[in-house]
């Protein structure tokens, strides 16, 4: 199977859009997805990514727009000779069949000769590593057992398109880390296209080529994770993923230098090419960019605040800082680093390079 | 059983599922006052058919179900009974299939209509019901109007007071008792396996035999065994529907407390009846237990 690596075929969205009633749930998309990419549609609950994800699958008409595969327009054909993958949060295992009956399902329906059949659902199993568990029924196995089963069914008849709906979701994190990588290691080893739907940050930005940050039935964003991540486009993609630290910061001219100044004259950092004098803008500093200072140490922005609140996390320590100006500054960093010692109500002098801040692109509205 | 199908996938003994609220004490006290119903309504009077039945003129004795076993009209009855029962059941699991079926693929909105719509002749009195089989089918009825209205070659036809006439008002009967059980399996089905079925490239048609109906055979075979044996007891219905050969064995029973008053025989008929219904409902369970 290894052959197939790179027959992914890419997916375009043309305008795609839905309507329940009046009411919109989809706003038009335009995206296109390259062959063999692993595209995630990420955003809380409501944001429209499982109905994109569902007009792919040929589950929801959409209202208006085109779908291609490729060069094959497929938008109004049905889910059946699309002949794509997907796999469900709740796995959706026929519970009246054992594993290998499961598995053997789509080929049966391509009336695939028996002998095929054995070695094709043989292989898969293998491939997920469930070989021993042919002949159990769904219930008979763990969460992560089912999913992989459910994982096997959708890649024995080699689509080209794989879709996942919140596969993980219903995954305790260890498990969840565990597949993760596995589903991985599979979408570069059998090369489809592979269009995901979480609503974890973390899940999106490790497994993803790209990510298309959804909110309100919008895409907000479409980028790659460390751009998505270090140059959010709005305040809502900087607060999905991680966590951020915003500032409304205003643009000052002083000697010759421009710099983004929050509340109280506090020096964020220099100001963004092509801002005008006086503009107001929001700025981004993820906690981890940020340092407690030693006594002396400096650094290109520094602030005083006292610490409020307290969380370890073992490798991880997270402050939260009240600056003089009221406002609240997070910081994480490893457990060691002059982190772990600081407690409550202590007043501490922080720093952070100029690079480590981000000032969002003015919005719009 | 569901407690313990809990515990299975829980790990942990069956009972522990009972919440505490709930102790033995408390469980007790709410199931005294079906008990006492049922032993008021059903057991008492069953004990009492059991000693009339083995009760005879001089003491006690088999008499009465010797006699049954030797009287040809008990095992004509005993065995047209069992046939109308099974025909009857047969075609409304036949009829009431397709529209469960269609009942749980709609919205719920929809589906409760559709559920009032199939419990109105429930509540409909049987002697209404079977009234209007009548002015429906007889032979000056409406069917047999309409079928010489577009000369209809081989009409009237004869559908009532017959055993058509029976089954046709059975079967319409016990429609409700199975469309809910097979309603209630179907919509047990997770969607999202008919969803998967699909895009994996199944036919509705490939979806309907492989994955609906194996996975709501269990809901069928209830429906099948609650039309059976409602089937088995009918009264009215043949009473009225019926021709003087399909008599059933509930007709027979009142026949002998009222005609010839002999109760014992009356009360041997209802005793094997009974037994035998038992005697299938445990052979249905034993067959269709979930397989672990």
């Amino acid at each position: 199977m290894a052959d197939r690596a790179g027959s992914g075929t890419p997916i375009s969205f043309r305008g795609i859009e839905k309507r329940f009633g009046g009411v919109s749930a989809l706003s038009p998309v335009t995206l296109d997805i390259e062959p063999g990419e692993f595209l995630t549609l990420l955003g809380p609950s409501g944001s429209g990514k499982t109905t994109l994800l569902n007009i792919v699958a040929g589950l929801v008409e959409p209202s208006a727009g085109q779908l291609w595969f490729g060069e094959q327009e497929v938008t109004d054909l049905p889910a059946r000779e699309r002949g794509v993958g997907m796999v469900f949060q709740n796995y959706a295992l026929m519970p009246h069949l054992s594993v290998f009956e499961n598995i053997a399902f789509p080929l049966r329906v391509r009336k695939i000769s028996r002998a095929d059949i054995a070695v094709r659902v043989k292989e898969v199993l293998q491939l997920v590593g469930m070989l021993s568990l042919a002949d159990r029924r769904p219930r008979q196995l763990s969460g992560g057992q089912q999913q992989r089963v459910s994982i096997a069914r959708c890649l024995v008849y080699k689509p080209s398109i794989v879709l996942m709906d919140e596969p993980l979701g219903a995954l305790d994190k260890k498990l969840r880390m565990q597949l993760q990588l596995e589903i991985k290691r599979l979408h570069e080893q059998l090369g489809f296209t592979a269009l995901y739907v979480t609503h974890d940050q973390d899940e999106a930005m490790s497994m993803s080529d790209r990510i298309c940050l959804m909110d309100g039935g919008r895409t907000v964003q479409i980028s790659e994770p460390t751009e998505l991540y270090f140059r959010p486009q709005s305040s809502f993609a900087a607060g999905f993923l991680g966590e951020a630290n915003l500032f409304e910061a205003t643009l000052v001219q002083q000697n010759g230098h421009a710099f983004l100044e929050g509340a109280g004259g506090l020096r964020l950092g220099p100001a963004p090419e092509g801002a005008r004098p006086g503009s107001r803008r929001t700025a981004l500093l993820r906690p981890e960019n940020v340092r407690v200072l030693a006594t002396d140490e400096s650094a290109e922005n520094e602030a005083i605040g006292q610490v409020s609140e307290v969380a370890f996390f073992g490798g991880d320590t997270r402050l939260t800082v009240t600056l003089p100006s009221g406002m609240s500054l997070v910081i994480r960093g490893s457990t060691g680093h002059g982190l772990v010692k600081s407690g409550r109500g202590e007043t501490l002098r922080i720093g952070w390079c100029d690079s480590a801040v981000t000032a969002l692109p003015e919005q719009s509205a | 059983m569901l407690l313990a199908r809990e515990g299975g996938t829980g790990g942990l003994p069956g009972l522990a599922f009972v919440p505490r609220r709930y102790r033995p004490t408390a469980i007790a006290g709410l199931l005294t006052p079906g008990i006492a119903v049922m032993t008021v309504g059903f057991l008492t009077p069953l004990a009492i058919a059991l000693w009339t039945s083995l009760h005879g003129a001089g003491g006690w004795s088999i008499d009465a179900y010797m006699a049954l076993a030797g009287s040809t009209l008990f095992w004509r009855v005993m065995s047209g009974t069992f046939q109308i029962a099974l025909l009857s059941s047969i075609a409304a699991l036949l009829l009431g299939y397709p529209l469960a079926l269609h009942m749980s693929q709609r919205s719920p909105k929809v589906r409760r209509v559709l559920m009032m719509l199939v419990l109105i002749p429930f509540w409909t009195s049987i002697l209404v019901k079977s009234y209007a089989f009548i002015v429906l089918f007889g032979r000056e009825g409406l069917l047999n109007q309409a079928l010489r209205a577009w000369y209809f070659p081989f009409g009237p036809l004869d559908l009532m007071f017959n055993r058509t006439g029976v089954g046709i008002a059975m079967a319409h009967q016990v429609i409700p008792f199975v469309v809910f059980p097979l309603l209630t399996s179907m919509l047990q089905v997770d969607r999202n396996v008919y969803r998967a079925a699909e895009i994996m490239g199944a036919s509705p048609y490939t979806i309907f035999w492989r994955v609906t109906l194996p996975l709501t055979l269990p809901g069928a075979a209830a429906a099948f065994l609650i039309a059976f044996t409602l089937g088995l007891g009918a009264y009215i219905t043949p009473a009225l529907l019926g021709g003087r050969r399909d008599l059933m064995i509930a007709n027979l029973i009142d026949f002998r407390l009222r005609e010839t008053l002999d109760w014992p025989a009356a009360s041997a008929i209802a005793i094997t009846l009974t037994g035998l219904v038992c005697a299938l409902i445990a052979l249905a369970r034993r067959v269709s237990r979930p397989q672990h």
